[in-house]
Order: structure tokens, then sequence, then C-alpha cells
């Protein structure tokens, strides 16, 4: 208690269906909800428990808030036991229908009502929406610092340090409070509730707001406040063809292999879709992400995409970046398919503070006044574009798989997996820009046959005062490939043991392949959290997707089951795992990795073919 | 005679084996010879693998011409060896007797018909699945009784009186069978639906199919007023369906089933939390005094050890929730409740624990699934523990197995039946571990022999606990049933008066014994 301030936290929290509760329905194919109990957000719980940790060390109270329907009120209770002092319930009819726009607007609203808070914490995304946008949204409402996907908080003297890690790295960001943090699952255990939480909580008053009393408008609620819309659903039925192989090892090691060769290789990259045109008049922007100097990927994916889309509607368009640089270097940098690149130079501005980055590209578009933007799905991605939405006041469509261009009204469609990931969602949104982003891998990277002009616009010191600080603290912790962007993933689940997944990393150092892991295995020890594929760990779509004794669980499949190949090594045939794969190997995978490792070994020089392709 | 003492059995199949060897498998195949029990069978000749009752009826009609015997097996699970073929013949399995089960109402009652073949598991996943519901089926439609083992099949549920943690609350099976298909050891068919035929003064008839008549007389045995599944239940005014309900299959084989259903409660409470050397009996007993329970379950101090061992053994890849600063006894709960009595209940059992002297934040409790199922993992991994240990133990010494007790007491009696297992065990210098159905009880003390002398000292101490417990008027068989295992036990329970009286039931249906030779009788 040697700290002077007082921290008042308010964790956002949402009720979600359990997801251990849900089922494919092996006749239909469709995500069979029935048995899903409502529950609080998995995410949300780490939020909760980093409030503890932090009122153990600073003193200060938690209020949990909730906008949801009545029954949510089971939510809150909850959070009650799990060590919330107050509750708040954010409800009423005129609330429904609220996109993630509009929540992060109610619940901002219902932030600045409760008293003297200083941090808001979220779960880094729902289970259900995965859209992971609510947490900055709240922070662009309050107009206060935030940081997305920490693992672990700390405060002291009102400053407050979140320690993060993505694909470049690990690093801590701080700010001065107050400010926003959302939580991934990191180093917060979870508690056992007792039975003395739960008598606490379910005598507390749970304090009712609705519309009025949080000072919103009609058409600031629901619907009429939401700037997007779904404007068709469609559900998509599993009609794998699964072919079933049972055999010896040696043969079920041959058999993956061929397919390894067949389906890991990157694809070529495709051609842009016509000449970049530096006279077009820019309407369609890429928000541009640069890392150490090179732009990612999917930067190169999402600009080939824009230029497709603005031949269909006569514009240009163009990439923006924010760097400490007058321009991106041209020599490690392919050129991007783009009419234009706008640098933003910032020299302050650190490349992972997204809130100064933010403030910069929200300058740029509100002059620029472009009808679609573009980002990336990336943690950086995530982390800036709800930001930038509500700074523009438009709506966002996180990770699209299909974006295409309304030939009558000209809006941009944006189609998106929802739930479990067998319903397609197509977005249209009422504002522009029109916001959307795209996971990596989804559409083809391109490249022009020269640079487009770069044109440097120097940000003023005063936009991009954010006050965070951002101390880089190593690279990645992650052994071999990584998943992010990996052609082929090698999966390994309860049934493969902690030995088994020693061979998994040999077989992924002699193939390429980058190594992932079920929940339970992860759980487990056997693999580190940066493996974990699902929906409480990282979504993957890579061209070949190898899954070693993982039974497939919902939460498993909606993280790879849109994977181009997907080969399944399973004892029991009733593995639901193998009702999402094209070719499904019924035998002992530990014995079936030995022979693939064996196989590997003989090929000398390690095998060309086996790697980048 | 009249309408409601007479079972009017329907005509068998012709005995005509080119239409019963359509279910004959060719070979013997192995996993048919043993259940849960580790008891080996003897290879029959030939195994049966009927689809329907009429299928049944023409393998029996055929077993029956030819004078042999034969063994009846569902899904063994088991663990008294009373689906393991032992001097028969003929094995006959009722696995393949699957269709989808169908929904019934009856003047707002409802019920599920299913087939003899079909597992817990797959009732379980019928009725979460709604979808196939008339629209007004009433929200939360279950079919209540849970025993552990959820591939138990339904033929072998109703066979065994099978029962579950929530048996405290719902009873065994036996109340939830409203109606079977029975076919008799002859081939011929019943039809038998709870309330329509009794016996009268201990008398009942047997219509056979070609009008020939016969009659039963009987006396009533002693049955205790606890779980109970250990010969047949044998009063003069019982409902005649009763006698096939608990019968191990001696008496016909169950092929249809009609269950009844009833309503879950809006949600569960369930919690899990530490006694301090705390007499369980009387702590039970105020427990249910206060709020009905679903369940209330135990685990000795020694179980916890166990588990703990277990658990830094294997680390977190044992499943095994983290409770090791748990150095005590533990108790589970689970208690139905719906939004408006949710408070007052959970505050019963606060202050139920503060009464006696437990500290309510000694706990672990919650409402979602996801607690029960983490819970159920819980509990779920000290029987898997002791057989694991028991498994290692038996590599050295072939033939070790555990004792596993089955005992159950009248709520008043359990200080003393418990003050008992302690006592022997320690006298004997055993080591076990107890835990089981306390609300009911039905403690399962599971001795843990580390040499073949202790394996003869456990089975000496099992017959003095069963012989304590029947002085109490409690039962030597609560629910894993007599088998062919427990056979011994039948005298301990009974005098030679009542298995006379059983065995005249057996004659009456099954003369030549041909149905699971060795089960109950020798």
């Amino acid at each position: 208690m040697a700290n002077a301030f007082s921290l008042n936290i308010a964790v956002c929290i949402k009720q979600v269906p359990d997801s251990s509760g849900l089922r494919i329905n092996p006749g239909t194919g469709n995500l069979d909800r029935s048995n899903a109990q409502n529950v609080i957000n998995p995410y949300d719980l780490f939020a909760l428990e980093a409030a503890s940790d932090l009122k153990k060390s600073c003193g200060g109270t938690i209020t949990a808030v909730c906008m949801g329907p009545p029954q949510a009120e089971s939510a809150l209770r909850e959070a009650l036991a799990r060590g919330a002092d107050k509750a708040v319930h954010v409800c009423g009819p005129a609330f429904s229908g609220s996109d993630t726009w509009a929540t992060s607007l109610a619940l901002a609203s219902t932030v600045l009502l409760l008293d003297q808070v200083n941090l808001v914490l979220c779960g880094k995304q729902a289970v259900d929406g995965d859209t992971a946008q609510v947490g900055p949204g709240i922070a662009a409402h309050l107009n206060w610092p935030h940081i997305a996907f920490a693992l672990r908080i700390r405060a002291s003297e009102n400053v407050l340090t979140g320690e993060c890690s993505d694909d470049s790295g690990n690093f801590s960001a701080s700010f001065p409070l107050p400010g926003v943090v959302t939580l991934s699952r990191g180093h917060y255990p979870l508690r056992r509730t007792s039975l003395q939480d739960w008598s606490k909580a379910l005598q507390a008053q749970i304090r009712q707001l609705g519309p009025e009393e949080i000072g919103l408008e009609p058409d600031q609620l629901g619907i009429k406040g939401s700037p997007t819309r779904v404007r068709s659903i469609k559900t998509i039925l599993f009609t794998k063809k699964t072919e079933f192989f049972r055999g010896s090892a040696a043969q079920a090691a041959e058999k993956i292999e061929s397919f390894f060769r067949k389906k890991s290789s990157t694809p070529f990259a495709a051609s842009p879709v016509r000449l970049p045109d530096p006279e077009k008049n820019c309407r369609i922007f890429v928000t541009g992400e640069i890392r150490k100097g090179r732009i990612t990927p999917v930067t190169y994916e999402l600009a080939a995409k824009a230029l497709e889309l603005s031949d269909e509607v006569s514009c240009g368009s163009a990439l923006v970046f924010v760097t400490p640089a007058s321009e991106i270097p041209v020599e490690v940098n392919p050129p991007p398919p783009a009419d234009k690149v706008f640098v933003l130079q910032a020299p302050s501005a650190h490349p992972l503070d997204i809130v100064s980055l933010t403030a910069a590209l929200a300058d740029f578009f509100t002059h620029a006044r472009p009808d679609i933007i573009l980002g990336g799905a990336t943690a950086w991605g995530r982390s800036l574009m709800p930001r930038l939405s509500v700074l523009l006041r438009t709506g966002l469509t996180a990770d699209c798989t299909a974006l295409t261009i309304d030939g009558k009204t000209g809006d941009l469609l944006q189609t998106r997996p929802a739930f479990g990931g067998n319903i397609l969602a197509t977005i249209t949104c009422n504002r522009k820009p029109q916001m959307a982003t795209v996971r990596p891998g989804v559409f083809k990277e391109a490249f022009a046959g020269h640079w487009p002009d770069q044109v440097c616009l120097p940000v003023p010191d005063s936009i991009i005062d954010s006050g965070i600080t951002i101390m880089e603290t190593s690279v990645p912790e992650t052994p071999g490939n990584s998943l992010a962007g990996a052609a082929a993933v090698a999966a390994g689940g309860m049934g493969l043991g902690s030995d088994g997944f020693k061979l998994l990393e040999e077989f992924s150092i002699l193939s390429g392949a980058a190594v992932g892991a079920s929940r339970s295995a992860v759980d487990a020890g056997w693999a580190g959290l940066h493996c974990q594929v699902g929906q409480t760990g990282r979504t993957v779509q890579p061209a070949l997707y190898m899954a070693f004794g993982i039974s497939g669980a919902v939460q498993h499949l909606a993280g790879m089951q849109s994977s181009g190949f997907i080969i399944s090594i399973n004892r029991d045939p009733e593995s639901a795992i193998f009702g999402v794969s094209d070719l499904a190997i019924i035998g002992d995978c530990k014995e079936i990795l030995r022979a693939l490792i064996t196989r590997l070994r003989n090929r000398k020089n390690g095998s060309p073919e086996w790697k980048d392709s | 005679m009249n309408a409601r003492n007479v079972l009017s059995a329907l005509k068998a199949q012709p005995p005509d084996l080119r239409t019963a060897q359509n279910y004959v498998s060719p070979g013997c195949h192995e996993r048919y010879l043993c259940d849960e029990s580790r008891m080996a069978g003897f290879p029959p000749a030939r195994m049966w693998f009927p689809t329907d009752t009429a299928g049944v009826s023409a393998a029996l009609a055929w077993i029956s011409e030819c004078n042999e015997r034969a063994a009846v097996s569902g899904a063994r699970t088991g663990i008294a060896g009373g689906a393991v073929p032992y001097g028969a013949e003929n094995l006959l399995s009722t696995e393949r007797i699957v269709y989808k089960p169908m929904l019934i109402e009856r003047n707002g009652e409802w019920f599920l018909k299913t087939g003899a073949g079909m597992t817990l598991a797959d009732i379980q996943a019928f009725m979460r699945n709604r979808d196939s519901f008339p629209d007004h089926a009433p929200a939360g439609l279950y079919y209540p009784v849970d025993p552990t083992e959820t591939s138990a099949s339904v033929g072998g549920m109703i066979a065994s009186d099978a029962s579950g943690a929530r048996t405290l609350f719902y009873g065994s099976t036996r109340i939830w069978v409203n109606r079977l298909t029975v076919v008799l050891p002859d081939g011929s068919i019943l039809d038998l639906e709870r309330g329509k035929f009794f016996a009268q003064a201990g008398k009942f008839y047997l219509k056979s199919p070609n009008g020939v008549v016969d009659d039963c007389a009987f006396s009533g045995v002693r049955i205790p007023g606890t779980k109970h599944v250990a010969g047949y239940r044998l009063s003069t005014d019982m409902d005649l369906i009763d006698l096939f309900i608990g019968g191990e299959g001696t008496l016909g084989v169950v092929t249809d089933a009609e269950l009844r259903l009833t309503a879950a409660p809006e949600c569960l409470y369930v919690c899990l939390f530490a006694g301090v050397d705390h007499p369980a009996a009387e702590f039970a007993a105020c427990l249910k005094q206060r709020m009905p329970l679903l369940a209330l379950e135990y685990m000795d101090r020694a179980s916890m050890h166990l588990l703990r061992n277990f658990r830094d053994s294997a680390s977190a890849a044992s499943g095994v929730p983290d409770l090791t600063d748990w150095d005590l006894s533990v108790y589970y709960v689970e208690i139905p409740l719906d939004k408006g009595n949710a408070r007052e209940r959970v505050d019963i059992l606060k202050s139920a624990l503060t009464d006696s002297g437990l500290d309510p934040a000694d706990s672990w409790a919650g409402f979602s699934p996801s607690y029960l199922d983490e819970m159920k993992r819980f509990r779920h991994a000290l029987p898997e523990r002791v057989n694991q240990l028991i498994a290692d133990t038996g590599k050295s010494l072939p033939g070790l197995t555990k004792i596993g007790t089955d005992m159950a007491v009248p709520d008043h009696a359990l200080p003393a039946m418990m003050e008992t297992y302690s006592q022997g065990i320690s006298r004997e210098g055993l080591q076990s571990v107890t835990f089981g159905h306390l609300g009911n009880g039905h403690l399962h003390v599971n001795i843990l022999p580390r040499s073949m002398e202790e394996v003869e000292k456990g089975k000496a101490l099992y017959r003095e606990f069963a012989r304590y417990a029947v002085s109490l008027g409690g039962s030597v068989a609560a629910e894993h049933g007599i088998g062919r295992l427990k056979r011994d036990l039948m005298s301990v329970q009974y005098n030679p008066d009542e298995i006379s009286e059983m065995l005249k039931i057996k004659r009456f249906f099954d003369p030549q014994f041909r149905l699971n030779p060795g089960v109950l009788f020798a």
C-alpha cells in the first residue's frame, strides 16, 4: 500500500455462450448451441484477475460493467464472486442490436458516470464475435490512451505499465492514468471461487443503468447508433469430403509427405490488376504496417485488394504509413501495388505507440476523406483500426474474408465468418469511410513493377503526444517457425503426449512447418502459449494444417478450419476433427510422426522441396 | 385370476436358426469376454447380436430348443462380472438394439422410448438436441439418473437398477422405468407397463402364447430401506415390472424401454468444500435436513492424499484441478436452484458450514456447467487413480485386485458404520481410501492391498463389514449388484428362506436356468 494514489478500475465484461458446450451437429454440420450455457467471456476473467492483482498492491475499487440483456445479471454476479466490489448492468431494449461502435460508446459513457474511474480493463476480445474492437473503442471515445493484448499489468506512481508480446517480440508500454488496457490470456491464474465469494456476490446490489442515466440519445444506441449493418447471413455447410486412411505408420507417413509437397508450397504472388497511376484520385486507403524497415506481407495483400477495388469504382488506391523516417526504404521492400504511398513522418512516434499513430492517421484521413480504409488484422492492426474508426466516427468490420463492391450502391460489402466459422455475415457501413480489417493470408499478395511515388507529410508533434512510452524488451521466444503467416502448421493435442511434442518440434525443424497446439496441450505445459490454435489462441489458415492427436473441440476448430488442406491423425475414428479434415488418418500419431521424421532425415540436405519451395 | 395379476406372453419367434443366424457373428470376440470387473470369462460357442425384440426372441427360442444357455451382455460397464460369459454356450449381446429414441407424451407426462443397446450418452445427446422435439415439450426435459459411466447401456442400467450421484434426489433407475419389453428364456415376449400388473397376496399368473396358464406363489423378502441391488425385491403385492428391473438379466432380456423424463432444475449450484475432522455422517444429516440436495458426495483425507501424490507426479496433465492446499476430507454438493431461491439456498449452505465449524472460504463453488465439469473431473480422478495404483502393484503380483465395498446403511446408522470401517482398516493395518455417496449412506471403502496376504485380509474384512451393514438394516450391494463376483454376499443379506423364495421366481420364469448362469445364484 505504498502508493499514494488509488486505482478505481472498471472491468468491462461480456456474457457469451460457453464454447465447451458447443458441438458440431454431425448431421447438418451446423453449430449446435442447445447445450451451451452463458458464461463470462474467458478473456474478461483475466481482466478481472488483473484488476484484483492491481487492487492488492495499490488499493482502490473494482467495478464490473456489463452491457447486455437481463440474463447477463448472472455474469455480473460471477464477476462479484471473482473479486469485483460493485457491479453495473447497462440494460434496456434500446441497446439491443448495438455494434462494437455503439457498444463502446455506451460503455465509455457508463465509465464517465462512475466515481473517478481511472483505469478500464477489458478482455482482449469476446469469443463470440472475436472483433477485439470494444476495448480500443472505449479508449477512443474517452480520449484515453490504450494498450491492447497485454499479458500482465502493474501500476506505480500513477503510471500503468503493460507487458505485451506480438510477432515482432516482447515490449512494454506505459502511460499515465487514466487509460484502457485489454488483457490476453497471460500470467494471471484464475481463482477458485468459494462459497463465501458467492454468498457475497448474491447479496450485492447491482446498479441498473438505462440510456437516460448514461446520457445517450436514442439515435446513439442500438441499431440506430450502429454504423454497421448485417446485410445478409449465409450458413456454410461442412461439405468436406473426408478421405479416410488406415495403414501402417510408414504408409501414413508416405501419404502425409506426398500431400505436404503438394499443398504446403506458398503460392506465387499474383500480378496486380492494373498498373499504378499517380494521377488517380485516391479514395481507397490501406493503413500500412512496417516493422524494422520492412513492409509486412499483409500490407501487400491489402494493397493488391485495394487496387482491385479501386479499379471497380474507377478511383485510385493508396498506402499510408506513419514512420519516423521521411520515406519507406525501397531497396529492402518490393514495390507495393498502389497508386501512391503517403508517409506521415512522425520522428518521435514509436512504431508500437498505437495511440500516436492513430492520432496521426486520423488527422490525415480527416483531410483526405477516403471512401474505404483497410488494415491488417495483426495485433498491431487490431489495436489501431478500432481506435481509428471511432476517431473518424465510423464503423469497422473485423477479420473480413471477402471484400467486394455492391454494383448498385457502390457500398463495400464486407464478409466475415461468425462464431464457430459456419456462418458468413455480409456487413455494410452507412458512414464513410468504410473500414475493414483482414487477417494475414486471406488475400494474395502482389507487387508492382516499380515503386509508386512517395508523398511525405510531416506530422506536428502536438498531434502525437500520447504520453505512451514503449520499451522493447526482447525478440519473440517462439522456437522455430512462427504460426503467423506459416504456409504449413503441424499441431499437436492431448493424444500426442509431452514426448510427442518433442517429435513435433523435430518435425517442424526438418519440414519448416510451424508448431501449433490445442488448448489442453498448452494447459498441460507441452507447448507455449504462442503455439495455441483456437478461439482463445490464434486463428490460422495455412495452406496445410496437420493435426496430430487433436480430438477437435469446437474452440480448436474455430481457429483452423479455414485452412487450405487439413490432414488429421488420430486413433479414434469418431474424432470431431475428422469432420473438417480433407485427409483423416486413423492411427498412432506418435508412430506416424516418427516415421515422417525418419523419411525427412533420409533426404539429404534437408530437402529443398520441403522448405520454401 | 383377474386382469391385474396375469401376465400374457406373446408368441415367440419360431426357433428357426436360419432367421436367427443373421444375428450370429462368426468367431469369438475377445472384448465380450470381460467387463469392468476384470473377471475373465469362458469363450462361448456362439455370439448373437440381434437388432430388435424379434431377433432376441428368435435367438432365445433357438437356444431353448437346443437346450443351451445364454449369457446376456450389454455395454460391459458393470464391475460385478454380470456380463462376463461363464458356463454358457451362447453370448447374447443387446448392443445392436439401437434406434432413434422417441419422445412420447401421455397425460402431461413425458417419456422416452428407446432400445436396450442405446447408451446413456446417446440418450443425453438426444435430450440435448431439442430440434426434434414437439414445440410444447417443456424446457429442460431430461433423464435424471446419472450413472458415472455414460457408456452404460439402457438394458444394462435397467438390469442392474443403476444409480449415480443424483440418486440422492431422483432415486435409482427403477422408478424412472415406465414400460419394458422383455423376452423370456423360451423366446416369448412380455409387454410390461408400470401400474398394470401386480402380484396379489403373493400370487400371479403367466399365460403362455399357447394359452397355458401357470401360477406362481411366493412370500416377500426383507428389503433394506437404502439403495439396494441384490436379487429380486419380492413383496406380496409388488408391481411385476419390478422383477425385471435390477434382476440382472436372470429372468428375461430387456429389449425396449420407456423411460420417464422430468424437468431439470433451472440451474445448479455446485460446491466442493473441506471438512476438518468433522463427523461426516452427522454433517450429512444436518445438510439434508436444511435443503434439497441433488447430490452429496464425500472423499476422505486418504483419498485427497492419493490424488495429491498423483498430481505431484503427473503435473497439470493429470487434469486434476489443483487443490493441494486441502489436507482434509472433502464434501461435494449439488443444489437445485431457480432464480428465486438462489441467494437463500447458498446462504443456507453457508450457514450449515459455519454452524459445523467449517470455513465457507475454504471451498470451491460456482454455477455454470463449466464448474460442474471441472469438479466432476476432480471426483472421477480418484477411482481412476485407484485402478492405476492397483494395476501398477499388480505388475509384480498378478492376481492382486482392489477390494471395493458397496454397502449402504440407513442415515442413522452411518456414524456407526463409518467408525467400523476405520477401526477395521487400522486393526488390519491395511491401506484404503473411502469415498462415495455420503447422502445415501453409501460409501465405497477401497482397500488397496500391497501383497496377496493383504488381499485375503481385505476380503475377510469386506465380509465383516457386510455383516455389520446388514445388522444395521443396510444393504450388501447398494449399486454395483451381485453379478457373478459377489454371490456369496447373498447369504449375508438374506436368510435361506428368502433365497429360496427368490429361487422360486427364477424357476418360474427360467426353469432350466438358461439365462445368465452364475449370476445371483450358483
